[in-house]
């Protein structure tokens, strides 16, 4: 009986893996059958957004919201192209991508964690302060900072470092994307840090009672900053990773709505809203499904304007499955 | 004014939360009065033309939907949640009602049927969110995001890429109707703006939804069946979308679902500076208004100073920090329901 009970609860704790193996099962029969190469492109596609996602969870973890990670990721992605072209030096753009990336989350932190400004409120501004930046200095930088490309941040591919930069984005080892391998490593990392540190455990005290938490003697707002640098740092991580895969970064359409994108790929990875509730592993599930998703759609040969409505409505069936699932099994089991 | 000590009886510190807590209220309801004033006065000095009859029912008339969008969110603001979906709801119920009357595309000519049906679609959006926000208890951010997209994807599929030009008569006439130099779409903005004072201020329905925006819990213990009112609350809410849908439809008169794009954020952030609260149980009416008209005289001000429009967001963004950091009282917790 015992057996039995935690299996049950194991399938209400980890129903994002479930619900991943169903939307990849439909994915599997509607592309008829699965190549190594289709597999390998999830976790390829599924890298800026996972990695994205992983920040956003954390910041759902202690309760807030982040809505700048879209624009972050615009700017960000941009203004490295430009220290790419002036450089020449991947290490460099690597550098000031992860830098000026945690730069922007410790704006956000800043007047989220010491100002005290509700967390919806700042991010939205600095969302529309970032993407405006993207827009205005793609006008106002020299053409040959841009790389040539009018409203547009392109790479200049005549950089002699420019092959290893493509590789990276674009490279296997054996038959594994190389952006796959960092989001898998990215994700085991942040899993250990939220289940095993003394840090993670701090996230989910604040999620669930922030004052108690501040009772118990954590320092709330200086875990709030840093949550926002992490995950302004990932994004950062992110742009570097859109660069090397797509080499040009417009700053009108990169990461438009991937703040939604990020927070459903945290909630379908189980994370509540409200703080304090889910697993990290689960955003790269979540981040998978809305991937397959999108290959499902490809695959049917559906219109891509309704692409949103579908995922809109495959989010919804989800986490109405997660939440009624357990709640029907516990009536099963008592009858 | 006396601050809290350690040396406080219980009583004391009561008496002196208790203020603390009335002068932040005050604060709330009259910094925002306050900088509207010092905006509008500020702004005439910089420039003549701002305060001119021309420029003021330009302000006037590009303010009727925002405003009849704001309405309605504030009593989902109130009640702690925030509604996602009325972009999607607008552009659908626009673009519908472009295809339904007499139109470029097509040759329906439903008349007044056709702007009661696309209203009444956005109201069962509006019931549908509700209902699978308080049977399933998904939080409303992500619930109406989805219901936002579905209702945005719906409109697409409408009018397969091609969106349609309304022609009918009353569309074209009532763009143009104007009363006191006030655009008609405005005054009608305004009468449900005035609607819905009443209601929140003098019906059960809106002590409710202060009620459950203060305490949830305590709310329901006495007796408010707080299921039903969150539920009427975004019915409400999509119906001032459907109607924001119709005014834009009225102004633009093409139906196409970017009627609703980039409209909601903005009267979010309106009502916040306005001093209602994203944690829900405070703010009102008076505060939608003197938010929304912060916001546009804003906007109209960037406009006249011919700011370019790339940088416009970034001074908005960067004027909503200062904005909220002015006026706002310490909320911590926000959008969790």
């Amino acid at each position: 009986m015992s057996s039995r009970n935690s299996f049950t609860k194991s399938i209400g704790e980890y129903s994002y893996v479930f619900v991943f193996l169903a939307i990849f099962a439909i994915f599997a029969f509607v592309s008829n059958g699965l190549t190594t190469n289709g597999v390998m492109n999830i976790f390829r596609h599924s890298a800026v957004i996972g990695i994205m996602g992983i920040g956003m969870g954390l910041v759902c973890l202690v309760g807030e919201i982040d809505l700048s990670v879209g624009s972050m990721l615009a700017m960000v992605s941009g203004f490295s192209v430009c220290i790419y072209n002036l450089t020449g030096s991947i290490i460099l753009t690597l550098i000031f991508a992860l830098l000026f990336g945690a730069l922007c989350g410790l704006i956000n932190g800043f007047f989220v964690g010491y100002v005290k400004m509700p967390a919806f409120i700042v991010t939205l501004a600095t969302m529309l302060i970032y993407r405006s930046f993207a827009q205005y200095f793609c006008q106002v930088f020299p053409k040959t900072i841009l790389g040539g490309g009018s409203s547009v941040y392109r790479i200049n591919s005549k950089l002699e470092s420019y092959r290893s930069l493509y590789n990276f984005g674009n490279g296997k080892i054996s038959v594994v994307p190389i952006v796959g391998i960092v989001l898998i490593l990215i994700v085991i990392l942040f899993t250990y840090i939220t289940t095993s540190t003394k840090f993670g455990k701090k996230i989910y005290a604040i999620g669930s009672n922030r004052k108690g938490a501040g009772m118990a003697g954590i320092n709330t707002e200086l875990t709030t900053v840093k949550i926002f640098v992490i995950c302004g740092f990932l994004v950062g991580i992110s742009s570097f990773m859109w660069i090397a895969m797509n080499a040009s970064s417009d700053p009108a359409t990169t990461g438009k709505s991937y703040e939604m994108y990020a927070i459903a790929s945290a909630v379908l990875g189980g994370i509540s809203m409200s703080g304090g509730k889910g697993k990290n592993l689960g955003v790269l599930f979540g981040a998978m499904s809305y991937t397959v998703i999108d290959k499902i759609i490809v695959a049917l040969k559906m219109d891509s304007l309704i692409n949103d409505a579908i995922k809109g409505i495959i989010l919804i069936l989800v986490i109405a499955i997660q939440i009624l699932g357990p709640q029907l099994k516990n009536k099963l089991g008592r009858n | 004014m006396r601050t809290a000590k350690n040396d406080m009886t219980v009583a004391e510190e009561f008496v002196c939360k208790v203020e603390r807590e009335a002068r932040s209220s005050l604060m709330r309801v009259y910094a925002p009065m306050i900088l509207l004033a010092v905006m509008t006065i500020g702004f005439s000095l910089y420039d003549s033309h701002f305060f001119s009859m021309r420029n003021l029912s330009n302000i006037l008339g590009q303010m009727a939907v925002p405003l009849t969008l704001a309405t309605g969110l504030t009593f989902v603001l109130l009640i702690g949640r925030i509604d996602l979906s009325v972009e999607g709801v607008m552009g659908l119920v626009g673009s519908s009602i472009a295809l339904l009357v007499l139109n470029s595309r097509n040759a329906n000519d439903w008349g007044v049927l056709g702007v009661i049906i696309p209203i009444i679609a956005g109201l069962i959006f509006g019931l549908i969110t509700g209902i699978l926000h308080v049977k399933l208890r998904i939080a409303t951010f992500i619930i109406t995001y989805a219901t936002g997209t579905i209702a945005a994807g719906i409109a697409v599929l409408l009018y397969h890429s091609q969106p349609a030009t309304a022609k009918a008569q009353w569309i074209i006439d009532a763009s143009q109707a104007s009363f006191l130099n006030i655009p008609l779409i405005t005054w009608i903005a305004i009468a449900f703006f005035a609607i819905c004072c009443v209601v929140l201020n003098y019906t059960a329905f809106g002590r409710a939804v202060y009620a459950i925006g203060d305490n949830e819990a305590a709310a329901r213990a006495s007796g408010i069946n707080v299921t039903k009112v969150t539920i009427q609350v975004f019915v409400l809410s999509s119906f001032a979308a459907s109607l924001a849908g119709v005014l834009a439809l009225i102004r633009l008169k093409l139906g196409q679902v970017s009627l609703g794009t980039d409209q909601m954020f903005p009267c979010i952030t309106a009502l916040v500076v306005g001093g209602t609260s994203l944690a829900g149980g405070k703010g009102g009416m008076l505060q939608t208004m003197v938010g929304t008209l912060i916001y546009m005289e804003l906007l109209n001000f960037l406009t006249i100073i011919q700011v370019p429009a790339d940088y416009k967001k970034a001074i908005l963004g960067i004027i909503i920090i200062i904005a909220v950091a002015l006026t706002l009282t310490r909320d911590r917790k926000t959008i969790a329901k």
